[in-house]
């Protein structure tokens, strides 16, 4: 135990030497970069700064990549929340909320409690860390396909929730998500599906550009249209201490959807968007009023944020101690140990224990420093709300045309957002909910590919043979059972409601 | 009549104006040049094009700023097919395409044909095959009799090792199945040192990063690697202690080599021979292509890079200049398309043929 405390002190100094703090602070401004600009990503800037870790000593390096990657979740927020662009694909559900409170007037509000549940979430993430340290192999080699599988459908059936009043439509859309998901080649057989004979659809539709259409176009038109801005007729007020304050009140709503981000980046396979999924499912699914999410409620962005930053540090685990990468971003990790001359594994967690708490500690400074740095800008940066809709709408429609296509430089990706952007524009004007599509999309790769490969690999035994899936599957049919009886009590409050009226 | 003189002198001179630019030195002062790759930023092609970019510029005539730009998608087939349709001709643009000779010859409706772009040069990538030790395999002939199935974790079950295992696998017997879906980053991983699967493969340059933490898990061992190419054939990279697959079937197989599987097995082997391949677009003059495998050739032999690449515990992968690349594509296209192979592939490998 006092190794630990010694290896957490050293690694905590260590980030505090001059050369270090330097290169993080470097890290930590090219991160705010990429997470500000739609399209680029985490995983752009780690493929982008690796070059500039060649030669440096292994404590710089890391502080330099990881205060990159720990911030372009935090940043993302800013214009999704202010703007209406999501333009990463773990933005998407703070927008649901984050901007329709932006449109209230209460954007610095949104924007400072994402700050605060991402210190939240990376400091509880942390403890997490050290509770999992000496466990992390079994608990990762529980996790297997058939897990991942009923994680995924967990999450398809918490995301019932989120289809609206309308459960019906809700349904087809989702269901229309998961067709979605299926385009390109399928994993299990090697088979093409629904690619239309078009190269670009091989790999399926890339999620970026669907997302910046189907959420960001319909907002668009809508704000050229009215001729205002933004924020309309509202004051636009800067809201850091709302935003704290909503952090308090909500606090065991955050450490709740930091544990479901941390486990999900723990987890090798899941991802940021699962993770941010899963958080804001179960904000919905365990509020007792449910009605204002997607209209501006502030719990939407604080469940999304914390749930997606938590992921981040969590990916680092597997990463680290088993050589195994948690996601994309950390597959370019191994790099950097490539780069440094280092190994991951056992040694990461003994002699090179310091290196690996600085590495966490990096996490948690630059999501502490990002969070200050924003709050001090948050009143000039608000004021983009108030900007005349003849100014901003081209420049918004201009950072989703790169944004969309910035990742495979492709002109198809400009394509597949002119679709989606008109269907979402169709979407919106005839009610139908958008977001169950986009989980459908999300979750349904993942429940397919894991799917098959528990078919292939177990039979039918897996359904009854593990307990992670027994467990999960009871969870699922709680929340089925919940969703079922709270439509139940709605419908008889309305009843009520109607036949009082009626009297 | 002068008509038909004009005609012919118009025709003449456009013949002749590839000729002169094929004369012409090839020079990028001042320019930006940009190395094309067909994967994700940030993933291993990415990390490969980016350490050998700033020495590729080194050794380009007038030392141009060399950007390097992803263009994934289709598998890869995207960036090739912007290449072949969309790049000019005039050598500022070259791909490192990794995987599309594979592609070329394994898939039914790829439509380019890889000779027509200006080849530039290739490079191998080797891999390690990693099996669970609770199967009991020391020697290939232990593959036919395992106390459990022989599962190979992949992508997909096109991917060109779990199919060279298969190869590999029937000439010894035995017979492995491919469980393609393994997506994500360290899945396939994952899933043998769980034991969901048990075999799967590395990119041998990450295998070596890896080492550690899978010796340390103490349930899996490299049993076999593709090797390097060589003179006289595929050699091991010194830092994996495993075999080379030629090597096993040499060792304990001798009677395969003369059999339409190791046929197909070696034209597998030819892929991974040329599967980083440099192309520039078709019709791009001699004299750039040229310009292009000489910086390339240079900039793999400069001793800077050398120790760039063992800084990363890496190899440096050997250079095929364009003359034997477009050997080894005629041998690859060769391999595969024989007819007694293309039984074979059918039977083992019914992916490729969807």
């Amino acid at each position: 135990m006092e190794d630990i405390f010694g290896a957490l002190a050293i690694g905590l100094s260590t980030i505090f030497t001059a050369k270090v703090l330097v290169w993080t602070m470097v890290g930590i401004v090219s991160g705010m970069f990429f997470g500000l600009v739609p399209g680029l990503s985490g995983l752009t800037g780690m493929g982008l700064l690796l070059p500039f870790a060649i030669g440096q000593p292994p404590e710089v390096a890391f502080s330099f990549l990881l205060g990159m990657y720990a911030v372009t979740t935090q940043t993302d927020a800013i214009p999704a929340v202010l703007l209406g662009i999501p333009g990463t694909s773990a933005a998407q559900a703070t927008y649901l909320d984050g901007y329709p409170m932006a449109k209230r007037g209460e954007a610095g509000r949104a924007l400072s409690a994402s700050y605060f549940a991402s210190i939240v979430g990376t400091i509880v993430f942390s403890v997490i860390f050290l509770v999992l340290l000496p466990v992390i192999r079994p608990v990762i080699n529980s996790f297997g396909s058939p897990e991942f599988f009923m994680l995924a459908m967990m999450g398809l059936v918490m995301s019932g929730s989120l289809v609206g009043p309308n459960i019906a439509r809700g349904l087809m859309v989702a269901a229309a998500g998961l067709l979605i998901s299926c385009i390109g080649v399928a994993g299990a057989t090697g088979d093409y599906r629904y690619t239309l004979g078009w190269s670009y659809l091989e790999d399926g539709l890339p999620l970026v550009p669907v997302a910046l259409g189907l959420f960001a176009v319909p907002e668009v038109m809508e704000l050229m249209a009215s001729r205002t801005s933004i924020a309309r007729d509202f004051a636009v007020k800067g809201g850091a201490l709302e935003g704290l304050r909503d952090t308090i009140r909500h606090r065991w709503l955050v450490v709740r959807c930091s544990v479901i981000g941390g486990v999900c980046g723990v987890v090798p396979g899941l991802g940021g968007s699962a993770a941010e999924w899963l958080g804001y499912s179960h904000a919905v699914q365990s509020a007792r009023d449910s009605s204002q999410f997607g209209k501006g409620d502030i719990r939407g962005v604080l469940a999304a944020e914390s749930a997606t930053t938590a992921q981040k540090p969590g990916a680092i685990i597997p990463t680290v101690a088993l050589g195994i990468p948690g996601n994309a971003s950390m597959a370019v990790m191994l790099g950097v140990f490539l780069i440094v001359g280092l190994r991951p594994g056992s040694a990461m967690l003994n002699e090179q224990l310091p290196l690996t708490f600085q590495m966490l500690w990096t996490v948690i400074l630059a999501n502490i420093v990002v969070a200050l740095i924003c709050l001090v800008l948050q009143r000039h940066i608000v004021k983009l709300c108030q900007v005349r809709a003849s100014v901003i709408a081209p420049l918004i429609i201009t950072f989703m045309a790169i944004g969309a296509t910035f990742a495979s430089n492709s002109y198809n990706d400009l394509i597949a957002f002119a679709v989606f952007g008109a269907l979402g524009l169709f979407m919106k004007a005839y009610d139908w909910p958008r977001v169950p599509l986009l989980i459908g999309m999300v979750l349904g790769q993942l429940a397919e590919a894991n799917f098959f490969i528990s078919v292939q690999v177990y039979g039918a035994s897996w359904l009854w043979q593990r307990p992670i899936v027994l467990a999960t599957l009871g969870l699922t049919l709680a929340f089925l059972a919940a969703m079922v009886l709270r439509g139940r009590r709605d419908r008889a409050m309305r009843a009520q409601q109607a036949g009082g009226g009626n009297a | 009549m002068r008509q038909k003189i004009f005609a012919a002198l118009a025709m003449a001179s456009a013949f002749a104006i590839p000729n002169v630019a094929a004369a012409q030195e090839a020079d990028f002062s001042g320019k930006t040049v940009r190395i094309v790759q067909n994967f994700a930023a940030g993933g291993s092609t990415d990390l490969f094009a980016r350490t050998l970019a700033p020495f590729v510029a080194k050794y380009l005539p007038g030392e141009p700023t060399v950007v390097v730009e992803p263009r994934p998608g289709a598998a890869g087939i995207q960036a090739a097919t912007y290449m072949h349709n969309s790049s000019r001709p005039d050598g500022l643009e070259i791909c490192l395409c990794n995987s599309i000779p594979t592609r070329w010859v394994t898939l039914k409706d790829f439509e380019l044909d890889v000779r027509d772009f200006g080849i530039a040069g290739s490079q191998p990538v080797n891999t390690v095959v990693l099996i669970r030790n609770d199967l009991g395999v020391e020697v290939p002939a232990d593959l036919a009799d395992t106390p459990k199935p022989l599962l190979f974790s992949a992508p997909s079950p096109a991917d060109l090792n779990g199919n060279r295992f298969n190869v590999f696998a029937e000439m010894f017997g035995a017979r492995s199945r491919i469980i393609g879906g393994f997506g994500a980053a360290g899945n396939n991983l994952q899933s043998v040192l769980t034991g969901e699967t048990t075999i799967t493969s590395l990119n041998g340059d990450y295998y070596a990063v890896q080492q550690d933490s899978v010796e340390e898990a103490g349930t899996v061992h490299a049993f076999g690697q593709v090797g390097i190419p060589g003179p006289d054939g595929f050699v091991r990279d010194a830092s994996i202690d495993a075999p080379t697959f030629d090597e096993l079937i040499r060792e304990y197989k001798p009677d395969a080599l003369d059999t339409p599987q190791y046929k197909l097995f070696s034209a597998f082997n030819q892929a991974a021979a040329v599967q980083f391949i440099y192309l520039l677009a078709p019709g791009t003059p001699e004299a750039y292509v040229q310009a292009w495998e000489t910086a390339l050739s240079k900039a793999v032999a400069d001793p800077e890079y050398a120790a760039a690449v063992e800084q990363m515990e890496a190899t440096v992968r050997p250079f095929s200049d364009t003359a034997e690349t477009r050997e080894k594509l005629e041998a690859l296209h060769d391999g595969f398309k024989a007819p007694e192979v293309v039984e074979i592939l059918m039977e083992l490998a019914p992916a490729y043929f969807k």
